[in-house]
């Protein structure tokens, strides 16, 4: 099942009304399915926020639609099935953890006995147990992106969407959230999330969509997105000989050399075909070998997600 | 009741009314017009037996000048708060529509409008105490059309909130108060001027746009009658004012962009 569904989405903005248009998002398709964890990648003023704010109607697209649930994102049954946690969220500072819990629940149709046990709970979930009488005021960075995860769950929504759910959390905060993200997958839950942390998405997401300036680059599942195929091999060679390293500067390879041995990084070439480029590299080994030098170590690498979104990302010009 | 109380609207108009309730701003304010009233005495000690009078009219005068303040501030920062916070966001998420926030945000605004004009009330009363032996109920009615008139200068701030710059809407509604309050001098003016133009403008104004209306601290301070229609016209006139500002910035917070 379609969760959500964006098709041709664009949008202009004006930064003054003496300024011209400028489109900050472009024709933009792609598709969330149930109970997957979406990926929405892209560097700084990609367009991810954009399409995040438009999903909830906070601004209006120029032309294009969107479908959460199959209905129009304004719709009021499909927003209470929804969670949301924006971009370095600020919050009411006045309130404490319940205070605040207990108003996003309450806008969220949820009754006192449901919100008395419900609050405890989600506390708890995101780490934040015996902070419910804590005013937000007092809260670190960090502590009020985990009370905002709280409020974007408090009702048990079928979609959870989290624009930069990772920024401001130290290494073993963001790992609890990927592991929350992990667990209400697990319940069944579709998340969709925007990052530019590609360790994050590389861990956790069935599918991504790479952004950039307001295009869509990209859309798929990862293995769709990295190639299986060996990129490049590195190489550590000790005691290389004279003729050994002659050899190897005339091959197409960045060398590290030491005294004591030689470190190679062999590029697979654009048009070279998997077979050409495996044969390049064991007729490489086994000359080197002839020759007496020993190979320490051999390691193929494959692409990594880094290298699909440099690739991509690279291909337009210029980053705002 | 209870349905009352859980109803998204209410729930805005609450956390509105929290958030006014921890503004410094507010506070401070409300302390100079405490200050202001308690002055009346000293300044009715010199007038010529004009105490109570005195005290009366700056007591009335500071309640509508608090109130004012207020309401004013309260407008054009309620709404740009939440935009330039993004704390609209998360709100936005709810199954809540704009009108219900903007509609949440002005019931906010006028319990917290309410709350400074008894409180202040209670204060004058008080005061007033030191000089008269018995409650002068006569000042309710003035004190009603006080309340009344801030609402709409409230729903004015919001009405400018809803499209411009906290400075902006705040130099548009102090500014449109203003008008409001000179409508009949405005209306002398026009009467006697020879400029045709400025005769049925400023005579137009004045027919559709007249603060003055909500003004009945000279009647009450010198104790005159004051008749039905002298309160239930305004009373009248205001729910459409704040009906016609609200309407209008419903329409306008619907349809445009938060960034």
């Amino acid at each position: 099942m379609t969760v959500i569904e964006v098709n041709e989405l664009s949008k202009d903005y004006r930064q003054h009304f003496w300024t011209p248009l400028r489109r900050v998002l472009d024709r933009v398709t792609f598709s969330v399915q149930e109970s997957e964890i979406f990926g929405f990648l892209g560097p700084n003023g990609a367009g991810k926020s954009t399409t995040i704010k438009i999903l909830f109607e906070i601004i209006f697209p120029t032309s294009g639609s969107a479908k959460i649930f199959g209905k129009d994102v304004g719709d009021k049954d499909v927003k209470a099935k929804i969670g949301f946690l924006p971009e370095n969220p600020y919050f009411y500072d006045y309130l404490s953890a319940t205070q605040f819990l207990n108003f996003h629940g309450g806008l969220m149709g949820m009754d006192h006995q449901t919100l008395k046990r419900r609050v405890p709970e989600v506390l708890e979930l995101v780490g934040m147990k015996g902070t419910e009488r804590m005013y937000l005021r007092s809260f670190s960075k960090g502590m009020l992106q985990r009370v905002g995860l709280a409020q974007a769950i408090i009702h048990d929504p079928d979609l959870i969407i989290l624009d930069e759910p990772m920024t401001g959390l130290d290494p073993l905060g963001r790992r609890e959230v990927r592991d929350l993200m992990l667990h209400l997958k697990s319940k069944g839950k579709t998340i969709f999330f925007s990052t530019h942390i590609l360790s994050d998405v590389e861990s956790i997401c069935h599918r991504v969509a790479i952004l950039n300036k307001g295009k869509l680059l990209s859309c798929g599942s990862l293995d769709e997105l990295i190639s299986v195929d060996v990129k490049s091999v590195d190489m550590v060679w000790l005691q290389p000989n004279s003729e050994f390293r002659e050899r190897a500067q005339r091959i197409d390879a960045n060398l590290i050399a030491s005294p004591e041995s030689l470190f190679m990084k062999i590029e697979r070439g654009i048009s070279e075909s998997k077979a050409d480029f495996d044969f390049r590299i064991q007729g490489f080994v086994q000359d080197g070998l002839q020759k007496g030098v020993k190979l320490q170590s051999l390691s193929p690498r494959k692409e990594s997600l880094e290298d699909v979104f440099v690739r991509q990302v690279g291909r337009l010009e210029t980053r705002v | 009741m209870n349905f009352i109380h859980r109803h998204p609207v209410f729930m805005i108009a609450h956390n509105a009314y929290l958030e006014a309730r921890h503004s410094k701003v507010l506070h401070i304010a409300g302390l100079f017009a405490a200050l202001l009233i308690l002055f009346s005495l000293f300044l009715g000690e010199v007038s010529l037996f004009q105490n109570e009078k005195i005290v009366k009219d700056i007591g009335l005068a500071s309640i509508s000048l608090l109130g004012v303040f207020i309401a004013i501030y309260l407008g054009v920062n309620s709404l740009y708060q939440d935009l330039e916070k993004r704390t609209i966001y998360t709100i936005m998420a709810k199954p809540i529509g704009r009108r219900e926030v903007l509609i949440g945000k002005f019931l906010g605004m006028a319990f917290v409008l309410f709350a400074v004009v008894v409180m202040m009330t209670v204060y004058l009363y008080l005061v007033t105490a030191f000089l008269e032996s018995s409650i002068d109920w006569s000042l309710l009615p003035a004190i009603g059309l006080i309340f009344m008139e801030l609402l709409v200068v409230a729903a004015m701030s919001v009405f400018f909130s809803s499209f411009s710059s906290p400075f902006l809407s705040a130099f548009f509604s102090a500014g449109l108060f203003l008008i409001g309050r000179v409508s009949r001098e405005l209306a002398d003016f026009g009467e006697r001027s020879k400029n045709i133009v400025f005769k049925y403008f400023a005579t137009g104004v004045q027919k559709v746009y007249d603060l003055d209306s909500f003004d009945l601290r000279a009647v009450v301070v010198h104790k005159l009658p004051v008749y039905a229609e002298d309160f239930w016209y305004p009373v009248l006139y205001g729910f459409l004012m704040i009906f016609f500002f609200v309407l209008i910035s419903n329409e306008l917070f619907a349809r445009r962009d938060f960034k």
